[in-house]
């Protein structure tokens, strides 16, 4: 019996480390794919990262620098942003991040609370609001157990700080940004193709899902103008992309 | 001119259901079984896809590396029916061992999805490798020099080196009409293949008869060492077999509303090389598969330039051989500037049988401070096989004249689009978890250290209310108790008071412990009560019988009812 542990033992202490070698390894050679220019498979590389199960900032970076390469902006977009929401003060995302949007002819990036709840990642927001939580019970246990003019204004203070922490994390958990795939969308006044048609959105616009009917989704595009499109003309940012998502990403161009 | 149209037309709408043809993807490989480094041709066709342009989604071959040779579209109309064929084809060169699946491979055209079959591939280690005997030159050879038509191919090299250039030559001779010549060229499997057109017609004597003659030519790159058998190339003709005058007018017209001629498949003879391995003796470090013979240059393109703002190093790599299979020398480290990846383009150029041209690598670069920065020469590797060994160019070092400037990186809308920062190439691969808002461990920390700082807040003040509360209503209580007879009176007053005022009072007169009680704000009245009850006590200590019963129960009601006024009066 302790022959049959210590070899299950052994197998499942050995299964982690080769898992993490190969997963390093195919990381290393989707890397050597697009510096050397075969930007296709450093994009296939990727994918296959991602579906893996790793959910890493750097990798969705090179696959976003990938999809810009052979020309698919969209998914380089969805990339990019899924690379901001697990390193959102990293300068080299968010350069490239800007460089696409102008190739995109955007001009205005977020704006207000969205913008600053972009700073910090949403662990760090709940973090954040975790500590200002404890903080306003913490000063209220104090102003209970010594009670004084002063101690107010420590209670005052952290209600304020949690009444932000908390209402960017709100902003945060309750925000749908998803981006455009294909060359043309166009914003339809209900969720059908019978609606009446509005105005056309482009691969790799970003827009705001509002609300879900079958295949349809109400978003909102830039410039607050709001339609249906169907499903599969968009790719969702967050939360978190499983590997049943990544997979439905086709092959870049 | 209507009648044209209209026939154009009805051919049109004749064929346009015909493309709604079943869509079939197949795979094949020019074989099962290769050593590491070496390289097999996966071709990838396409039935049925009409003209749409289809990505076939290649499956990531982990074990290869991948290269996409090619892509080859033929449509056919036979009776109106339209079929189409999309051919891709991909060399993959072998990085490890072992046997290695190739997942089905996948295409979709309107809507319709297809997938080929799996394969399977066999890697061996490059010593162990079976060597496969080529089969021998085809003994069937169609037509000779003394025949009226025949066919040739030949290769002006039979023993190159991996990627030297091998040019083939496919000659059909004929001494008499034919049309409708049609050639099909061999798959040159375990070749990259660059057709070197025109076709050259010229008119020459093969045994003593003058043939008219057509020439194509195609280049081939040996992509693995080992002996490579090229198979037949195959033209198909129609010959004519009625003599017509000379001066008939349109004799090919008539023929073909005869009907005459007999259709003729002629075939070469397969050729065999035998490929050399380039040698690892000598090799460089940087050689990344360049054979040929080239030459290297680098150029920037501004000679002056701000601190923070672009300048493109261009690396150009010129000269003959397997141009297009080129990847970006590596470049030296870069004092002093942010280098981007590399931006890859060039041309290439057939003339006179030869595979030659130019390959681009154009870097920008970002120069960090002000002052004469240097670019280090670059070094590039290839192996000349005219020689039989590796050669390694340098370009030379050039200098760049760095003013001062905005050493911040311009903004995105300045830079041109290729700039992008490039990519991580280390990374902890951290693997997807929950967010943490989500974790139940650490919403139930929340709310227990949530109920631990209230409990720690108010438990004091709750005790002391608690403590005070028991004290005050236990006191009272307590001390109405003890009032039992008029002579122990004074005891329990005295001690009910001495606890309510924190000092004893046992050892003071009436007088002392009157003047404290006024000093604690007790109304005169009490006071005035305390002091009578304090001498009816001193007197019934000393003359019991001084009250009856009755008396004396008045007596401890009215303590009684003293201590409850007190209490009031002197919180605990």
């Amino acid at each position: 019996m302790r022959q049959i542990l210590a070899v299950l033992w052994i197998l499942v202490a050995g299964a982690a480390p080769a898992a993490a070698q190969q997963t390093a390894a195919q990381f290393e050679r989707a890397n050597l794919a697009y510096l050397q220019g075969h930007w296709s498979e450093a994009a296939e590389g990727y994918r296959a990262l991602t579906s893996a199960g790793v959910d890493d900032a750097a990798v969705w970076f090179n696959l976003g620098n990938a999809c810009a390469r052979v020309g698919d902006l969209g998914r380089a977009r969805v990339s990019y942003e899924r690379a901001l929401l697990r390193a959102p003060r990293d300068a080299d995302v968010r350069f490239n991040l800007a460089l696409l949007r102008t190739r995109l002819a955007e001009s205005d990036g977020p704006e207000g609370i969205a913008a600053a709840a972009g700073w910090l990642t949403a662990d760090e927001l709940t973090v954040a609001t975790s500590v200002a939580w404890l903080s306003l019970w913490g000063s209220l246990a104090l102003w209970l157990r010594q009670r004084g003019a002063s101690r107010g204004g420590g209670v005052a203070a952290a209600a304020l700080a949690l009444a932000l922490s908390g209402g960017l994390l709100a902003v945060r958990v309750a925000a749908r940004p998803a981006v455009i795939l294909t060359p043309e969308a166009r914003l339809h006044a209900g969720p059908g193709r019978d609606y009446a048609k509005g105005i056309a959105l482009h691969t790799g616009a970003r827009v705001a899902v509002l609300r879900d009917e079958g295949d349809w989704r109400l978003v909102r595009e830039a410039h607050d103008r709001s339609g249906w499109i169907r499903a599969v003309e968009m790719e969702e940012v967050a939360p978190a992309p499983g590997a049943a998502r990544v997979n439905e990403m086709g092959s870049a161009p | 001119m209507t009648r044209v149209a209209l026939w154009a037309l009805l051919v049109l709408f004749a064929a346009a259901p015909a493309w709604a043809e079943d869509l079939r993807v197949q795979a094949t490989l020019d074989r099962a079984e290769l050593a590491v480094g070496e390289s097999i041709t996966l071709q990838v066709r396409i039935d049925g896809a009409g003209q749409e342009a289809v990505d076939p989604g290649m499956p990531v071959l982990p074990a290869f590396s991948v290269y996409a040779a090619g892509r080859s579209q033929n449509i056919t109309i036979v009776n109106g029916q339209v079929s189409s064929t999309q051919t891709f084809t991909y060399m993959l060169t072998a990085r490890r061992a072992g046997e290695f699946p190739i997942p089905p491979i996948s295409a979709t055209v309107a809507g319709r999805t297809a997938e080929s079959q799996p394969l399977v591939v066999k890697v061996h280690e490059a010593a162990v490798r079976p060597r496969v005997a080529p089969p021998p030159p085809a003994q069937r050879d169609t037509g000779g020099a003394r025949d009226p038509i025949f066919v040739t191919a030949s290769v002006d090299r039979t023993h190159p080196y991996v990627g030297q250039a091998v040019t083939y030559l496919f000659r059909f001779y004929t001494t008499v009409r034919v049309t409708q010549p049609r050639y099909a060229p061999p798959d040159f499997a375990g070749f990259v293949s660059e057709a070197l057109p025109p076709e050259r017609t010229f008119t020459a004597t093969v045994g003593g008869r003058t043939y008219e003659a057509i020439e194509v030519r195609t280049a081939l790159f040996p992509t693995s060492a080992g002996p490579i058998t090229v198979a037949p190339g195959r033209v198909s003709c129609q010959v004519a077999d009625v003599l017509l005058p000379d001066e008939i007018p349109d004799p090919e017209a008539l023929r073909r509303l005869l009907g005459t001629g007999s259709q003729t498949e002629l075939a070469s003879h397969a050729l065999r090389l035998d490929v050399r391995p380039l040698p690892s003796e000598g090799r460089p470090s940087d050689f990344s598969g360049a054979v040929g013979r080239f030459q290297v240059s680098a150029r920037l393109d501004q000679a002056t330039v701000a601190a923070g703002q672009p300048v493109n190093l261009e690396v150009e790599v010129d000269g003959e051989g397997n141009i297009a299979l080129i990847g970006p020398p590596p470049l030296p480290a870069l004092p002093g500037f942010k280098a981007y990846d590399p931006i890859v383009s060039g041309s290439v150029r057939k003339t006179d049988s030869r595979v030659s041209g130019t390959r681009r690598f154009t870097v920008p670069l970002v120069p960090l401070h002000a002052g004469t920065l240097q670019v280090p020469p670059v070094r590039f590797s290839y192996f000349d096989p005219s020689a039989g060994r590796y050669r390694t160019l340098q370009t030379n070092p050039l200098r760049l004249a760095v003013t001062p400037g905005s050493v911040a990186l311009p903004s995105p809308a300045a830079r041109p689009a290729e700039e992008m920062r490039s990519i991580r190439t280390t990374s902890a691969l951290r693997p997807a978890r929950a967010p943490l808002l989500t974790h139940p461990k650490f919403l139930a920390a929340q709310v227990l250290l949530s109920i631990a700082l209230l409990a720690w807040g108010a438990a004091p003040n709750w005790g002391q209310v608690r403590i005070g509360a028991r004290r005050r209503n236990g006191g009272v209580r307590h001390a109405v108790a003890r009032l039992r007879d008029v002579p122990g009176l004074r005891e329990v007053l005295l001690a009910f008071l001495s606890e309510r005022l924190g000092c004893p009072l046992q050892g003071m007169s009436h007088g002392e412990v009157d003047a404290l009680l006024a000093e604690r704000g007790v109304a005169a009245a009490e006071r005035q009560c305390l002091r009578g009850l304090l001498e009816t006590a001193d007197t019934a200590r000393f003359a019991p019988a001084m009250l009856d019963a009755a008396q004396a129960r008045a007596v401890l009601e009215q303590a009684a009812q003293l201590l409850r006024d007190l209490d009031s009066e002197i919180p605990a």
